[in-house]
């Protein structure tokens, strides 16, 4: 009784630090929730779960876990992912707390914001805005070209100064406001006042990243340097906002010497900026506002300068995070392991740890398939980490002349999102070729 | 069975065509928004929505009409609601009306592989996630709408059984044990023609051709399909397919299967059509190389494109594309269907300092039937040494449209492929 008692404390304590730990921990289907679509809470427990109670209070959603009874036989402890449901909310901010058999008092919780999905008169952006947004313009926009006579953000009234009309649409500087939603109400010259709920977030950037409002899009290699047999690599990036309104980003991944604030993170309308990254080998994020990021286009190629007047380079991709894969084991199909070629296998995942990832080389006809473990890791500073992947890599064996495989890489645990490129590249030539994972079946 | 579905669906473009109405996403969910986008030649200043069961009705209030010379524009009604399973069918005042079926987005007691089908297509059918308590799950008991049907188990345990025929519909699957009943709401989806784009997802492969090109160079493309799963998928359009087919054209992908594609007809791509709950499962890569000097690389990957790469009824952007004189440029814009604008022409804009270059370009339909998207491709004109500049590409009205450039060298045929991103 004494062991099973001391195992459950110290599987509840491993429990207890990851949720503790890691907002990460509760995640969101879909991961930027709206007032139309029902949302499930993916906790993560270990040992199982007996049952699963929901409880809303006002805007805190209780979730309290009983986890599996036959605790003694869960060794070792491994996370397993409890769906709740907790249905449709109306627009707002929300945190789940979740406790787990009786430790209420050592509760995970995470924070989101329930976006507005109704059909408006009217659009403003963008929705993120820094609580000092310092000179960042809003554009409020008319699905019939109304014009317009009074704004307010929340409470504020937009004077008629400062309210410009460009192209149809209306600008304003946006005012500042302590972190959190706000209504926009408009009064047109003609008819009724429009209010959009919850059409601004306003978010500190000194505070923990609400992944219901920002999603990270991966710049997987942003780096220069000198390769094998004389090559001088240089990752060409570009990035431009062609949305007729400013996007601010949390953080930036071009070279920027910054003054004053905003330092890069501000896109205005029209910006454009091809920059040679550098110092990310192992890839960075861009923090992006999930409502304005499918408004963003984005360039990357890896080109060997020493050789620059024989290709302009291969395109690498810039994976936004719903082109990244979860919960399931990544595909690359068909990659060379020519001898006259290195091959290697790069691997990326966030909201992971230092876990590792296996990777399964299946060789055509009979030959055995080979399996590796890869270990991942991630260098960063506090204020970073949020966009740095967790990062492994591997040099595939060579083969023989012409050969091919199919390689399969688990990485991340459950909702980790995971993705991976395999670069083959000749080693007379240096011309690279690139091939991405695909699939979420998985190995056959 | 295969010549019917070949017929039926040589026939989904002009279907498509026909219509000007579908809804977003193409195979909607109990936890999807929908949206209902229509053609029209007047500007509503809004709508009003009104659902009774089964039946919305959507009507245009204060439109705004010119006068003189209509103009075609793409209206776009968001519903209210998240809808529950089944088949709807949204009216719009005095323009038409269509189908849809909103399918299961929660929790499966079981999984269905494949869970649509043709009304008489009498696929069999893959059955997870029962726990038979013996051997051959003698008790168990497989109903589809009320009527059992005959089970065998396969090697690794599951279940599997013959759909039987039904009509169009969304149709309930129980498995009873004992007196334990497991209800899946609309597990099976028999569709008709008119529902061809709420059952297939389209896989676009850009390029798919082997030809001879400049400099000498022997352009060849590989193309690989895996299906992991131990289940087979009944794609449409399968790469299979090259050339005039009239029976037989689309065999199956097995399961476990991987499959190479080496240089077929398709220069202007193609489109193969997998089952929705199949697609995500089958993985797919493709390169293009120049067999004539393989000693120096293994060619360039070009992106396969699936539904959610697509953009819809928005602008393509191409950045830092160069227009220097020692690569010849050219962009290949697609389209896939469903086409609701009336015109298929688009532009390619190029700002280069104060100057606005527009390249026009119209998509064609090479074939009468969906094997080959619509597609149009623009030589850019050459510029000086080291200029890059964005493109800009303009598609027609709603258009589910995707481009890439390419980018070779007149000497080394190296190509560099430059897709949205």
């Amino acid at each position: 009784m004494r062991r099973v008692v001391w195992r459950c404390f110290a599987v509840c304590l491993f429990f207890a630090a990851p949720l503790l730990a890691q907002d990460g921990r509760i995640t969101l289907d879909p991961p930027a929730p709206t007032s139309l679509t029902p949302i499930d809470a993916h906790v993560f427990v270990l040992c199982g779960e007996k049952s699963h109670t929901v409880t809303r209070v006002g805007n805190v959603i209780k979730i309290h876990v009983e986890p599996g009874v036959q605790v003694e036989l869960c060794d070792p402890p491994v996370p397993y992912l409890v769906r709740v449901s907790i249905g449709t909310l109306p627009v707002g901010e929300y945190r789940i707390e979740v406790t787990v058999g009786a430790l209420d008092s050592i509760p995970a919780s995470r924070a989101f914001v329930v976006r507005d999905a109704a059909q408006r008169d009217f659009e403003i952006h963008p929705f993120a805005v820094p609580t000092n947004p310092f000179g960042l313009r809003l554009h409020l926009s008319s699905t019939h070209d109304a014009e317009v006579d009074r704004v307010f953000v929340g409470d504020v009234e937009i004077s008629q100064a400062n309210l410009t009309r460009e192209n149809g649409a209306y600008t304003f500087p946006a005012p500042t406001r302590g972190r959190g939603l706000v209504d926009v109400r408009i009064v047109p010259k003609a008819g009724d006042s429009v209010t959009l709920p919850g059409a601004l977030y306003y978010y500190d950037f000194g505070a923990p990243i609400d992944n219901s409002v920002f999603e990270r899009i991966l710049f997987p290699v942003l780096f220069q340097g000198a390769g094998a047999h004389g090559s001088q690599w240089v990752s060409e990036a570009a990035i431009a906002n062609p949305q007729p309104w400013a996007v601010e980003t949390v953080n930036h991944v071009f070279p920027f010497v910054c003054i004053f604030y905003p330092c890069g993170e501000r896109l205005d309308p029209e910006f454009f900026i091809s920059f040679s990254g550098h110092g990310y080998p192992h890839g960075i994020a861009l923090i992006a506002p999930r409502a304005e990021a499918d408004g963003l286009s984005f360039s990357l190629r890896v080109r060997d300068t020493a050789r620059s007047a024989e290709g302009y380079g291969t395109q690498v991709p810039v994976v936004r995070e719903g082109q990244m894969f979860r919960n399931t084991d990544l595909t690359l199909l068909d990659i060379p392991i020519d001898p006259r070629y290195r091959t290697k296998l790069r691997m990326y995942a966030f909201d992971y740890g230092e876990h590792g990832a296996y990777v399964t080389i299946d060789r055509a006809g009979s030959a055995p398939s080979e399996s590796f473990f890869v270990p991942v890791r991630r260098t960063c500073d506090f204020n970073l980490c949020e966009a740095i992947p967790w990062y492994g890599e591997l040099d595939l064996p060579s083969g023989n002349v012409d050969e091919r495989v199919n390689v399969y890489v688990t990485i991340g645990d459950a909702d980790s999102p995971a993705w991976a490129f395999a670069s083959i590249t000749n080693n007379e030539t240096q011309q690279v070729t690139i091939v991405t994972a695909d699939g979420e079946g998985g190995r056959p | 069975m295969k010549i019917a579905t070949t017929l039926l669906t040589l026939l989904l473009p002009s279907a498509a065509l026909a219509s000007q109405i579908h809804v977003v996403p193409f195979s909607p969910t109990s936890a999807t928004p929908i949206e209902v986008h229509y053609l029209s030649s007047c500007r509503a200043r809004t709508h009003s929505i009104a659902r009774d069961g089964r039946e919305i009705v959507i009507t245009a209030l204060d439109p705004q009409c010119p006068a003189v010379l209509p103009i075609p524009i793409v209206e776009k009604v968001k519903l209210p609601e998240v809808l529950p399973i089944g088949v709807y069918h949204v009216t719009i005042q005095e323009v038409g009306g269509m189908d849809f079926a909103v399918r299961n987005a929660g929790p499966k007691p079981f999984e269905l592989h494949p869970s649509a089908m043709y009304p008489n297509d009498g696929l069999p059918v893959r059955m997870s996630g029962v726990r038979c308590g013996k051997a051959d799950c003698s008790d168990v008991t497989v109903r589809v709408e009320n009527e059992p049907v005959a089970i065998t188990v396969g090697d690794d345990g599951a279940i599997w059984f013959t759909a039987p025929d039904h009509e169009q519909g969304l149709v309930d699957v129980t498995v009873q044990k004992a007196d334990f009943v497991t209800i899946s709401p609309g597990a099976l989806y028999y569709f008709g023609r008119q529902d061809y784009l709420a059952a297939y997802e389209p896989i676009l492969f850009p390029v798919l051709f082997a030809a001879d090109g400049a400099y000498g160079s022997r352009w060849r493309a590989e193309a690989t399909v895996s299906n992991p799963a131990p289940w087979t998928v009944h794609a449409d359009y399968t790469l299979h397919n090259i050339g005039p087919c009239i029976q037989d054209c689309d065999p199956p992908f097995e399961p476990k299967s991987f499959e190479k594609f080496l240089g077929a007809a398709y220069p202007r791509g193609t489109v193969l059509w997998a089952p929705r709950s199949e697609a995500s499962h089958l993985a797919v890569a493709l390169r293009i190389r120049d067999v004539s000097r393989q000693e120096v690389g293994y060619g360039t990957e070009v992106p396969v494109v699936r539904e959610r790469d697509f953009v819809h009824g928005s602008n393509i952007h191409l950045l830092d594309v160069p227009l220097d004189p020692r690569y010849r440029v050219k962009v290949r814009i697609y389209m896939i269907e469903p086409v609701l604008a009336p015109s298929t022409g688009g532009a390619v804009r190029i700002r280069r300092g104060t100057e606005v270059l527009e390249l026009p370009f119209t998509l064609t339909h090479r074939q009468v039937f969906a094997i080959e998207p619509y597609y149009a491709e623009v030589d850019l004109p050459q510029g000086v040494a080291g200029e890059r500049v964005n493109l800009d590409i303009s598609m027609p009205l709603d258009a589910i449209g995707w481009a890439f450039a390419s980018v070779t060298n007149n000497e080394t045929q190296q190509v560099t492929i430059i897709a949205p991103q």
